[in-house]
């Protein structure tokens, strides 16, 4: 957790490149701590590209951003696995391992991430299944989890090492409204915990249902819902 | 209930039976070349033991003059020494005779009534004095010592021995060079392709945050350990077929070279994993560096 008053995102004058295209110009943002942040747009309109952007996986070229404390201009390749390991990034094409439980799962990327004393890791583990609402999920296979109960564990994995913000692309993409329901909830328990989220989605019915803040992609640019009057149609 | 079976896929594990099966076959071809290469050095080795040179010495010399040229040419250090033993022969006009006798059939002395004949000695030379121009030195030398009368060896073989294993040389190393790429071409194509599916598990884990050392860590271990143990493997084989080549050819035990062979089994371990190592760090780098969009 970043214990200041500073943002937790802080984007100035950014363009975003996807090679050498510009998907997203002249972008200008922050997020701040505990702030809860819809990222919307049509398919192709850049959301993909501004999210790895935040989490270094393509560079900054133009502009400055810093994202948990982490300045995104140049930073060198030996820093980005710290820089991940204070986002919770929850994506669609990053799931669990198939082959070992939900323990073993959460473990390894514990061990991964530098964690050592057993004992820790071992009550973090208990600490954030209980936060998704899955106690007694550790010694299950994910394929013994329904989707939701998957996605729990994704999120769940996203906050192991207390991330200053959650980055989540499509989280309910392939869940049924009343599934989704229940994980946009949970993202809502952890946003109150103090953890900024930045989720995209084309989730009509959720935009309608919670007015939080939206930042849009739309013709290159990124409108945001705190500077102008952002309208929402079911095709995003 | 049941419990469930299942197999572990460990970060840094991919379908280690067609990398190890690669790596050893790949190996065993080289290991089978290296031992070409030191079964013609001992045959050359021992070709070249056979080249011989005879000091022929002058007539009426007493024995302690003998004994004394015997003691000079055994300290000579083109004479070859093995075991700590000079390989140097004296062979007295009598021997000479009989063996002439032997190999004629006829007794000449009984018609010459006088053995023509000259004591002399006979001696191999040291591999590192077997070129033309030093033997012809060495003749020079010996020609001008004392009781010596006439040096002979047969120089056209020596210029045709030497001649000939020069252009062997030329050619197995030409074969060598060749393998060497196919066999590096061979291990790196195969690694690839094995880590080419865990392509997916190399993106995950930099998405958690894992550092490059942590998830190159497992692939280069086992890398090391295939490559290791596809050489042992090599090793192994290449040992029995000279065993079974021991067996069944007569005279294979005299190219037999234990301390050689030995050099080449570790060679083979050390380049096995060498190369298995290289190719998978060469792959998992690759694999680090591509976006998710390469990725598919």
């Amino acid at each position: 957790m970043v214990f200041t008053d500073e943002p937790v995102v802080n984007v100035k004058n950014a363009s975003i490149f996807q090679g050498i295209n510009t998907v997203l110009s002249e972008l200008s943002f922050t997020i701040d701590k505990g702030e809860f942040v819809f990222l919307i747009g049509r398919t192709g309109s850049g959301k993909s590209s501004l999210l790895k952007t935040l989490y270094a996986d393509l560079p900054l070229v133009m502009g400055e951003a810093s994202i948990a404390g982490f300045d995104l201009n140049g930073i060198k390749s030996k820093k980005i696995p710290f820089l991940r390991r204070k986002l919770g990034i929850v994506f669609q094409d990053f799931q669990l391992f198939p082959d070992r439980t939900v323990a073993e799962n959460l473990n390894f990327v514990m061990r991964a991430t530098g964690w050592k004393e057993k004992a820790k890791m071992k009550s973090r583990l208990i600490e954030v299944l209980m936060g998704v609402g899955l106690g007694g999920a550790a010694s299950k296979m994910p394929h013994q989890l329904s989707g939701g109960e998957q996605q729990r564990v994704v999120i769940a994995r996203a906050l192991l090492n207390e991330p200053s913000i959650l980055l989540a692309d499509e989280p309910t993409g392939n869940l049924d409204p009343e599934v989704s329901e229940g994980i946009f909830k949970l993202f809502q328990e952890i946003n109150r915990r103090g953890t900024a989220v930045l989720m995209a989605t084309h989730n009509y019915e959720l935009l309608k249902k919670y007015p939080y803040r939206i930042l849009k992609c739309e013709n290159g640019r990124l409108l945001d819902s705190k500077e102008t009057e952002i309208r929402i149609n079911p095709s995003y | 209930m049941a419990k469930v079976q299942r197999r572990k896929t460990r970060l840094g594990s991919y379908k280690f039976a067609s990398v190890l099966f690669s790596i050893t076959l790949s190996l065993f071809i080289t290991g089978l070349f290296g031992l070409i290469i030191i079964q013609a050095k001992t045959l050359t080795t021992l070709i070249r033991e056979n080249i011989e040179v005879q000091v022929f010495l002058n007539k009426g010399l007493s024995s302690n003059q003998i004994k004394g040229l015997e003691q000079t040419l055994g300290k000579k250090p083109y004479v070859l020494n093995k075991e700590g033993k000079a390989m140097l022969h004296f062979i007295s006009k009598e021997d000479a005779a009989q063996v002439f006798t032997q190999e004629v059939g006829e007794d000449f002395t009984k018609f010459l009534k006088d053995n023509p004949l000259r004591d002399s000695f006979t001696f191999s030379l040291e591999e590192s004095y077997q070129s033309t121009s030093m033997i012809e030195e060495i003749a020079q030398e010996l020609t001008s010592m004392e009781g010596v009368f006439e040096v002979t060896y047969m120089s056209d073989l020596v210029e045709s021995i030497n001649q000939n294993l020069v252009k062997v040389s030329l050619v197995l190393g030409a074969f060598i060079l060749i393998l060497m790429i196919t066999v590096i071409i061979l291990i790196n194509n195969t690694i690839r392709l094995a880590l080419f599916s865990q392509r997916f598990l190399i993106r995950s884990m930099q998405l958690i945050g894992a550092t490059k050392g942590f998830i190159r860590g497992p692939f280069l271990w086992r890398a090391f350990f295939y490559g290791a143990l596809g050489g042992i493997i090599a090793s192994g084989m290449l040992f029995l077929l000279m065993e079974y080549g021991k067996q069944m050819i007569e005279g294979f035990n005299l190219l037999y070279n234990l301390e050689w062979l030995l050099l080449l089994f570790g060679a083979l371990v050390l380049l096995g994993a060498f190369l298995s190592l290289l190719s998978t760090l060469r792959s998992v780098n690759k694999y680090l560096k591509m976006s998710l969009d390469e990725l598919y």
